[in-house]
């Protein structure tokens, strides 16, 4: 496996105090699609801004499409088409004022490309980007990173502030460049059900560590959910992590070897595992851990 | 670059018209009142003994004062301008973009971030040069309308008030709140501390010239005829051998000046009115040097720091 980006023993502190990322090692296979999932101050976002240049690594290393960010920044930056967390275009600019603005600080970026994928989402290239809405907004972000013509595109949290259609629109239209063009694509989100029709891979940071970093298939495969209580006699070693149903019923998610169908002494209430179960019962496991070092520690 | 020029114009279009609107008016306003005094000759028109103006001046008493009076307005103004579009035009120009995150996106685009900064802050650079040389122009030319026996070009009446000071100094302001701007991020914060820190700064020149490089060209001026051309800096006690002494050295000497009274004639140190030019010029060359140090200082602090 090629990997377009690489994490290794990467670690970001702040303010010489809090680590927001330990001991992270994480591999992208080149052109794939992968989701970056975790709860709110897992990393994500750092771990996204480091792989672009614009945070410093504490520990450890990094590379994007081959290159060290903290190196050769210039380097990084040429390699990725990013789109940031929150919409930040300039409110008074329109749309073509964008993509000429691209223009003049990117060599090689394609206004025209830019443009069409603007047309194709239906915002109009007159536009002042003040009078977009948050997801056309974030839709003009990802068309400029298109038009970088970049062949890793970053995308931090893009899909939080859209509407289910617009939130499938970016989405076919980035799985449809990325395969067109054989792009990489890190997309962090929280949006587990557009990831899966989405996303081939899926990596879970919980509280600054890696918890899952797998295929969608694989993660699918070795996980199911047991529902109610699960004896830790009997299976301590498969438990991930216990979480609530929508309806307050206990789950509990653990691990199976492979996609082999359920053994006949498979756990009383065992079923596969959906991949919002797969996310949510390792964010519950990784608390737990967590919980649980920072009693030891204490 | 023409893209890019036209692209930052239109991101700053608010502060930069509000920058040259006002100053085209000024100088709109100011060529008026310089046209008036000039044609009219109201400024050498005096009074005789009784006060009373010779005839010619008469029926043109009212207007004559109320132009005067937006003349010295006028002139009041202008030592604020440089503050006003220096803090204005430079101060948002990299903080509100990291404030905002536009910079976010900018930086993400270009591998180049000096590219960015020059983009951004070259065509500011030259509105507020442009702006603040016509303003420094016209408060010569209004403080030469009003004082029509003066040759200024050898005279430090209105000195840090008129002429290429004014622009120097507000490329010194804008260059202030750019550097800060990039170190802190935050628009409200940087203009109050652009605001103090260039203030100090404009004060700093000015006094370490008159500290450091003044003294040699002081000239010992005893004739006590105070003129508002020279520029005076400090005035002594002239002891019969000629050496200059302070109060305080004068009390050291001769104590008994602090019953009777210095019993010496009392001299001033100045800067004749001739000098006034080369003054200015170094003066100008410090603060463009500061100026350009602190836009190299901001241009590595946005090479170096994080978007925001």
């Amino acid at each position: 496996m090629v990997a377009a980006l690489e994490a290794h023993g990467f670690g970001k502190r702040y303010r010489r105090r809090t680590w927001a990322l330990r001991g992270v090692d994480l591999a992208v296979p080149e052109g794939s699609i992968t989701a970056l999932v975790g709860p709110n101050g897992s990393g994500k976002s750092t771990l996204i801004r480091s792989w672009i240049g614009f945070e410093r690594p504490s520990e450890g290393s990094l590379l994007t499409g081959g290159i060290d960010p903290r190196r050769d920044r210039k380097g990084a930056v040429a390699r990725v088409g990013y789109v940031p967390q929150s919409p930040s275009l300039y409110s008074g600019l329109t749309v073509t004022d964008h993509l000429a603005l691209a223009g003049t600080l990117r060599a090689g970026f394609d206004p025209d490309l830019a443009a069409r994928y603007v047309e194709r989402l239906s915002i109009p290239l007159s536009a002042a980007a003040g009078e977009l809405s948050g997801g056309e907004q974030a839709q003009v972000g990802l068309s400029l990173a298109l038009g970088t013509r970049a062949r890793i595109l970053l995308l931090d949290e893009p899909l939080a502030s859209l509407d289910p259609l617009a939130r499938r629109e970016f989405l076919h239209v980035l799985v449809e460049a990325v395969r067109a063009e054989g792009h990489t694509a890190l997309l962090s989100s929280h949006v587990i059900t557009d990831i899966e029709q989405a996303c081939d891979r899926l990596i879970v940071l919980g509280k600054g560590h890696t918890l899952l970093d797998l295929s969608i298939a694989e993660a699918l495969a070795h996980h199911r959910v047991v529902e109610g209580p699960v004896d830790p006699a009997v299976a301590a070693d498969r438990v991930v992590g216990s979480f609530p149903s929508p309806t307050g019923e206990p789950l509990t998610l653990v691990r199976v070897r492979s996609a082999e169908p359920i053994p006949p002494d498979g756990l009383a209430g065992e079923r596969p595992a959906t991949l919002e179960e797969v996310v949510i019962g390792h964010m519950a496991g990784g608390r737990v851990r967590r919980a649980a070092e920072r009693a030891a520690a204490a | 670059m023409l893209v890019a020029t036209r692209l930052t114009y239109r991101i700053n279009r608010f502060e930069i018209l509000a920058i040259t609107i006002a100053t085209v008016l000024s100088v709109a306003v100011s060529a008026a009142v310089v046209a008036w005094l000039t044609q009219s000759g109201y400024t050498t028109c005096r009074g005789d003994e009784f006060g009373n103006l010779e005839p010619r001046c008469l029926n043109m008493s009212a207007i004559g004062e109320w132009v005067l009076k937006i003349d010295r307005v006028s002139l009041s103004l202008v030592p604020i301008f440089p503050f006003i579009a220096g803090l204005i035009l430079g101060g948002p120009l990299v903080a509100r973009e990291i404030d905002r995150g536009t910079a976010r996106l900018a930086w993400s685009l270009s591998p180049s971030r000096l590219r960015w900064y020059v983009h951004r802050v070259a065509p500011v650079l030259v509105v507020l040069g442009a702006t603040a040389m016509m303003i420094g122009v016209v408060a010569d030319r209004l403080l030469a309308a009003m004082i029509t026996d003066e040759d200024l070009a050898n005279s430090f009446m209105g000195f840090h008030g008129r002429g290429v000071l004014i622009a120097t100094g507000t490329l010194l302001i804008g260059a202030t709140g750019i550097a800060v701007g990039a170190v802190l991020g935050r628009t409200i914060q940087t203009l109050l501390l652009s605001l103090v820190l260039g203030g100090l700064l404009l004060t700093a020149v000015s006094e370490v010239d008159q500290k450091v490089f003044l003294p040699a060209e002081t000239v010992v001026d005893a004739s006590n005829n105070y003129s508002d051309r020279n520029l005076y800096i400090d005035s002594r006690f002239q002891l019969p051998d000629g050496t200059l002494a302070t109060w305080e050295q004068l009390v050291a000497i001769d104590p008994s000046v602090m019953e009777n009274g210095p019993n010496y004639p009392n001299v001033a140190l100045m800067i004749p009115g001739e000098r006034y030019r080369a003054v200015e010029g170094r003066e100008a060359l410090a603060e463009l040097g500061i100026a350009a140090l602190l836009l190299v200082a901001g241009a590595v602090v946005v090479m170096r720091r994080r978007p925001g």
